[in-house]
């Protein structure tokens, strides 16, 4: 599949993107944006729980369905009680679970009207013990059970939880650990911890449902993956899935966030149904924080024994991950784990990953799904050791970092991995060796440098769809998403490539589950992978049909022909051949219709089933399997902060971020993800976090819940993105995905700098102000005693 | 109706009154069931949110004798309520002894809500971190309320009852700010502590004006606090602290303790209070040095990672 | 518009790119759902609840102001801009061209705010600086891009535009 790059025209280039036009003049429709499209269109408001834990005493709706223009109010009673492939409720039953779960919903005919109605339901609360800490409540006996049902939902394989609260487990264990240990010269435990963080994406979560006649459904929504969401509107509501159609126009960001975050669809669908009518739900940015997922806490317990030449020779994790009060999926913690064993050599290794249930927002998938709270705690850990060791923060790495070849603690064979070299390349960039200028007053200097990895989760497969119209023009169709990272034009730019012609020619239809072939939702980094695979082969296949085609006109066998320019010609005679437009033939009554393969007026059509190898079910006592994941992402940080000794605070000045991405597709769009990667993490390390008083969060709004604005992230001339990729044999041509990699190992490249400007070290992100003055007062207090 | 969101304020009744006299006919019609409306950037999210539901909604747009700025003869400046921010920013006739008013002005939030948002409505939606009002005490501003009976003044550093509550009536309006020339030889400044930068609501805002005579013995001191009490706060012992003292590091540091000590901040989704009692003495220090020694260190971009000119001892402008 | 609200309908005339437009609306409506579902005009959005992340941004008499937190009547008589008022598909405003140039736009969810709070400021500050730049983008929010070729996409419209 890996061609000679020096000979690609379009792949590798930095064509315009496909939507960029429509986008800076606003043209762009997002789903709330739809609206206006829908006469007598019906608006949906919330009703939600203030109480992190309680009992439902009483319910009354009676006056907000009786108000003039209310047309629906639903409560958890008229929800569908369960969904086989997702846990959540669409709307609490008798107890509510975290503080902003959904208890009622209201469809009416103004959004005035709908926010009048909400507040005419009176609701009475029993408030029940809350758990917000998640080592509490992965307790044996925790001061509150959040899912009573978990193990035993319906229409999943029933379990016995270790404990109420925890959704899962996954154990890895290889080599010998108790004698690696023995043979440590050094050994430090600590414990890192991660906070609750969003995703905050700028387009809020946004959904249109249409009830046809014949109770057929159509939703616009900016959730992501046509079919997956297709499919589950069929499982919850028991309709046919030729009964409902899903589209989703442009999304605004979504970062995980709107990956199988199902309760929207549902409600839209379930009053669409219940009112026959179209009807608008759209989230407030407020219901974004208290309704929507979040990011996931993680909690992990490090102990590492390495030899004085700093070879990693025991290696024990424990990994707590909160899913929140209902897990979107890999609830046993798998995922965060992975990020534990995708970089380093770890020949003596237990690691225990455990997925636990809090009252707070259901957490699920977040920019590296888990991978860069573990990278934290690693790469945190890595450079203590370095420092005991007396070793530098890139020799300890580059000591332990696998090889292509080698296994990984899981027993996988590493095919590709760029990590050494990204490491390298960003300890050049910042200049890691020499120490930072330091200023007159309180803002202290320092550099500090990491580097994770991020697993490609297997999803199955992915449909391709090429057609080539009589014109010679070539649409590319699919069914993933296009959140903003640049998959229609990255599509676009492979079917060019292929075709050998120019992206004025190619046109992109996507995200129609009545047009576009099955596929998954765009996570994980999945893209450019398994959707641009199928692209790929469905463009061969169209262009074996066109060979086919154009061999008996051309007096020519298959073989001897080359599609390129429009054209289909023999090899090596130029102008010999036809342009393709030429092959499509106009109706003849004389000739048999069927005979000839191409006719004006039907489009040549190209499909593909890719998939990746199938996973392994991992043995069960060991957890080791040869393919736990499809592939590895690589990227390493490294950056110069400036700590602010009187206040706390930390910023970034200059940053570099290396990432072996396999290939570079785009290389513009893959610095873009860089970029925007940093700002993200950031945000996570430095200023974001989910803040509670009594189970509630005080910080639903942009306004107290920070992300970074310009302000936040260094000046143009202080980013640097540097590509050292590693191609993966069977990426188009050997590409990855970039977009998660891009967040793991900022974190720890800050923490790492903030230790080295100050000598405190903090175990706990975000590195708020707060916390780093609070690390700072106790380290000078410990220093002067 | 195309709705981007589920929240909807609730009915009221619009209204736009041609003249103050008007309005005040209209405020003293609904009494507190009215809201003033000015820039809006406080109101109408409160409206938005019902935090609030008005019988009525008064637009003061068309007031356009609230709104003006301008130095008298004898120095003192006149500032119109419904003065957009953005020309508080570049007001001339604030420079110099009136600094900090500028400041503060240049530190809410970004530039569209300055060009909306107005000076009068930033003391009367009296939230307690507002940037310009910690300035305007310091500056000794004076607050004009217009009502039915006429006009009468109050300090405003009288004017804070409580977050969002002011000693307007309900039939008044504040019809802008009587600031006295400042003494001869005073310098102000305003400090914005926030995390991100202005874009923040201020975890701390410490106005500082500061007068100084020919020896650099400080003649007068006024410490103004910000988001660290249900209203501004007058640091007095810090004042008091500072009056007959030479300016320099030492009297600055110890003054800024005492302010410390004299704030009462509360703990909320922005900070806990000690750490907003820290960064009290952390501000107090950065704006009595910028009052003194003139450079103002811009917060928190990160582009501007520059410290304060260490203190030289030499004279102040 | 809000056909069911209890506020009885303001009458008012403003300008919104050059066209004078006669609206009957009740005062509840704020500007940005006047733009946007009595004109038509969906490229001022909606990202937050309190005005505080700038997707809103608009050109009220050439100052960019949140249009989320503004009343429709507070419009009255003035001349609004919005990203639909500036450059066509064939000639694109120099602002929209830089940034198809650079990359400037990934969901594009902020890219008129964006857009147009640039032009404010380069209206205003021909020859700004990367700090000025900071400066003024300060309050919109990008979460995609991380800024860098947004800033990069204005200097080099700046210096296009010089």
């Amino acid at each position: 599949m890996t061609a000679n790059p020096a000979k690609l025209s379009v792949v590798g280039t930095n064509v315009p993107r496909v939507d960029s036009v429509d986008k800076v003049l606003g043209r762009t429709k997002y789903v709330a944006d739809l609206q206006l499209e829908f006469a007598g269109l019906l608006h949906a408001a919330i009703l939600r729980s203030p109480h992190a834990h309680a009992r439902i005493v009483a319910l009354d709706t009676s006056r907000a369905e009786r108000l003039p223009g209310v047309r629906a109010v639903i409560t958890g009673k008229d929800c569908p009680k369960h969904l086989a492939t997702i846990t959540q409720r669409i709307l609490a039953q008798d107890e509510v679970i975290w503080a902003g779960e959904g208890v009622a919903v209201v469809a009416a005919e103004t959004p005035e009207i709908a926010a009048d109605a909400i507040e005419l339901i009176e609701v009475q609360y029993e408030e029940l013990p809350s758990v917000l800490d998640a080592e509490t409540a992965a307790l044996e006996k925790p001061p509150s059970i959040v899912d009573r049902n978990l193990g035993r939902h319906p229409g999943l394989a029933p379990f016995t939880p270790l404990a109420p609260n925890v959704t899962g487990s996954y154990q890895l264990h290889n080599g010998n650990l108790e004698q690696g240990f023995t043979e440590a010269d050094v050994i430090v435990e600590n414990r890192f911890s991660t906070g609750r963080f969003s995703h905050s994406q700028l387009e809020p979560a946004a959904c249109i449902a249409r009830y046809e006649p014949g109770g057929n459904l159509t939703v616009w929504t900016n959730g992501q993956g046509v079919h997956i969401i297709k499919g589950m509107l069929s499982e919850l509501f028991a309709l046919p899935g030729s009964k409902i159609r899903v589209i989703t126009p442009y999304q605004g960001g979504s970062f995980g966030n709107r990956i199988r975050f199902f309760h929207i669809e549902a409600l839209a669908a379930l009053l669409a149904l219940r009112t026959k009518a179209t009807v608008a739900v759209t989230y407030s940015r407020r219901e974004m924080y208290l309704g929507s997922p979040s990011g996931l806490p993680v909690i992990t317990r490090i102990r590492t024994g390495v030899k004085r030449d700093g070879t990693i020779v025991a290696q024990e994790l424990d990994i707590l991950v909160d899913n929140g009060a209902s897990y979107a999926c890999l609830q046993d913690g798998r995922a965060a784990g992975s990020g534990a064993i995708c970089v380093y050599r770890q020949p003596n290794i237990s690691m225990v990953t455990r997925g636990v249930n809090t009252n707070a927002p259901w957490a699920g998938a977040y920019r590296g799904l888990g991978s860069p709270q573990v990278t934290w705690a690693m790469e945190s850990q890595m450079d203590i050791l370095a420092e005991r060791l007396g070793m530098s923060a890139v020799d300890i790495r580059l000591k332990n970092i696998l090889s292509k070849g080698e296994q990984n603690a899981y027993g996988e064979t590493i095919e590709s991995i760029g990590a050494a070299r990204c490491v390298e390349a960003v300890a050049e960039a910042i200049k890691i060796a020499t120490p930072s200028v330091q200023e007159p007053g309180p803002w202290r200097r320092a550099k500090g440098l990491a580097v994770g990895g991020k697993q490609n989760t297997p999803r199955g497969r992915s449909e391709g769809m090429v057609l080539v119209h009589d014109d010679g023009s070539v649409e590319v169709r699919f069914g993933s998403d296009e959140v903003g990272m640049g998959a229609e034009t990255i599509m676009a730019q492979i079917a060019a490539e292929e075709f050998g012609i120019s992206m004025k020619d190619v046109r992109v239809v996507r995200g129609d589950s009545a047009m576009t072939p099955y596929d998954t939702y765009s996570a994980s980094s999945f893209t450019t992978y398994n959707t641009g695979n199928a692209i790929r082969l469905a463009c061969h296949d169209a262009i074996k049909a066109i060979k086919r085609a154009g061999a008996p006109l051309l007096q020519s066998s298959e073989d001897d022909l080359e599609v390129a320019n429009g054209r289909v010609e023999i090899r090596g005679v130029p102008g010999s051949g036809l342009r393709i437009a030429e092959l499509f033939k106009p109706f003849s009554p004389f000739q048999d219709e069927r005979v000839t393969e191409l006719r004006k007026g039907t489009p040549v059509i190209g499909r593909s089933v890719f998939a990746p190898c199938p996973a392994v079910a991992w043995d069960k006592k060991t957890g080791r399997t040869p393919r736990m994941w499809n592939w590895y992402q690589y990227n390493a940080c490294g950056v110069e902060i400036a700590v602010n000794v009187e206040t706390g605070q930390v910023k970034v000045v200059k940053a570099a971020l290396a990432a072996d991405m396999g290939f570079p597709i785009h290389p513009k769009l893959c610095e873009g993800q860089l970029e925007g990667g940093l700002a993200m993490a950031i945000g996570t390390s430095v200023l974001e976090e989910f803040l509670y008083r009594d189970g509630v969060m005080i910080n639903p709004s942009f306004a107290d819940y920070r992300i970074p604005t310009v302000s936040d992230a260094p000046t143009r001339s202080n980013v640097t993105t540097l590509f050292t990729p590693d191609p993966l044999p069977d990426g188009p041509w050997g590409a990855k995905g970039v977009a998660e990699g891009a967040v793991l190992a900022v974190g720890a490249a800050i923490g790492n700098a903030v230790y080295n400007a100050t000598g405190a070290r903090i175990y706990d992100l975000p590195l708020s102000a707060e916390r780093v003055l609070a690390a700072l007062t106790a380290h000078a207090e410990s220093v002067a005693s | 109706m195309i709705s981007s969101s589920p929240l909807a304020m609730a009915a009221f009744e619009y209204l736009e009154p041609t003249s103050t006299n008007e309005c005040i006919e209209m405020l003293t019609h609904y009494g507190p069931a009215a809201s003033l409306l000015a820039g809006g950037t406080d109101l109408i999210v409160k409206l938005q949110h019902r935090a609030l539901r008005p019988r009525a909604v008064i637009n003061m747009a068309r007031l356009s004798d609230l709104r003006y700025l301008k130095q008298n003869d004898d120095g003192s400046v006149a500032i119109g309520a419904l003065t957009p921010l953005c020309d508080i920013e570049r007001a001339n006739c604030l420079a110099n002894g009136l600094d900090a008013v500028r400041q503060g002005a240049t530190d809410v939030c970004c530039v569209q809500i300055r060009n909306t948002g107005t000076i009068g409505g930033n003391s009367c939606n009296a939230s307690p971190s507002a940037d310009t009002v910690p300035p305007l005490i310091a500056v000794g501003a004076e607050a004009r309320l217009l009502g039915p009976k006429g006009e009468r003044r109050v300090p405003l550093e009288r004017f804070f009852r409580g977050p969002g509550k002011t000693m307007l009536e309900s039939d008044e309006l504040l019809h802008g700010f009587h600031v006295p020339p400042p003494l001869h030889g005073t310098s102000g400044a305003y400090i914005k502590y926030a995390i991100r930068g202005p874009f923040d609501l201020a975890i701390v805002g410490i106005a500082a004006c500061v007068t100084l005579d020919a020896e650099c013995r400080i003649a007068a001191a006024n410490i103004v606090m910000g988001a660290v009490g249900p209203t501004p706060i007058r640091a007095r012992k810090a004042e008091q602290l500072l009056v007959g003292e030479t300016a320099n590091e030492k009297a600055i540091g110890e003054a800024a303790l005492l302010a410390a000590s004299e704030s009462s901040p509360i703990s909320d989704q922005r900070a806990t209070a000690e750490y907003r009692r820290r960064m009290v003495e952390v501000s107090t220090r950065a704006a009595l040095r910028a009052a003194i020694w003139g450079s103002r260190k811009p917060n928190v971009t990160a582009s501007i990672v520059r410290n304060l000119r260490p203190p030289s001892g030499s004279l102040p402008r | 518009m809000n056909v069911n609200s209890k506020s009885p309908r303001v009458s008012l005339t403003l300008n919104v790119n050059g066209i004078t437009r006669e609206c009957h609306v009740a005062p509840t409506v704020t500007l940005l759902e006047l733009l946007r579902g009595e004109l038509g005009l969906t490229g001022a959005k909606r990202g937050c609840d309190d005005g505080n992340c700038g997707a809103c941004t608009v050109l009220l008499d050439g100052k960019a102001v949140r249009c989320c937190i503004m009343l429709a009547p507070q419009a009255r008589d003035r001349h609004v801009v919005t990203i639909e008022g500036l450059g066509t598909p064939e000639r694109l405003h120099p602002l929209q061209q830089a940034f198809v140039d650079y990359f400037a736009a990934q969901c594009g969810y902020c890219t008129p705010s964006m857009i147009l709070t640039a032009k404010a400021l380069l209206d205003e500050q021909p020859d700004a600086q990367e700090e000025d730049i900071r400066h003024a983008l300060h309050g919109t929010i990008c979460r995609c891009t991380g800024y860098v070729k947004i800033v990069q996409a204005i200097e080099a419209a700046r210096d296009a535009m010089a």
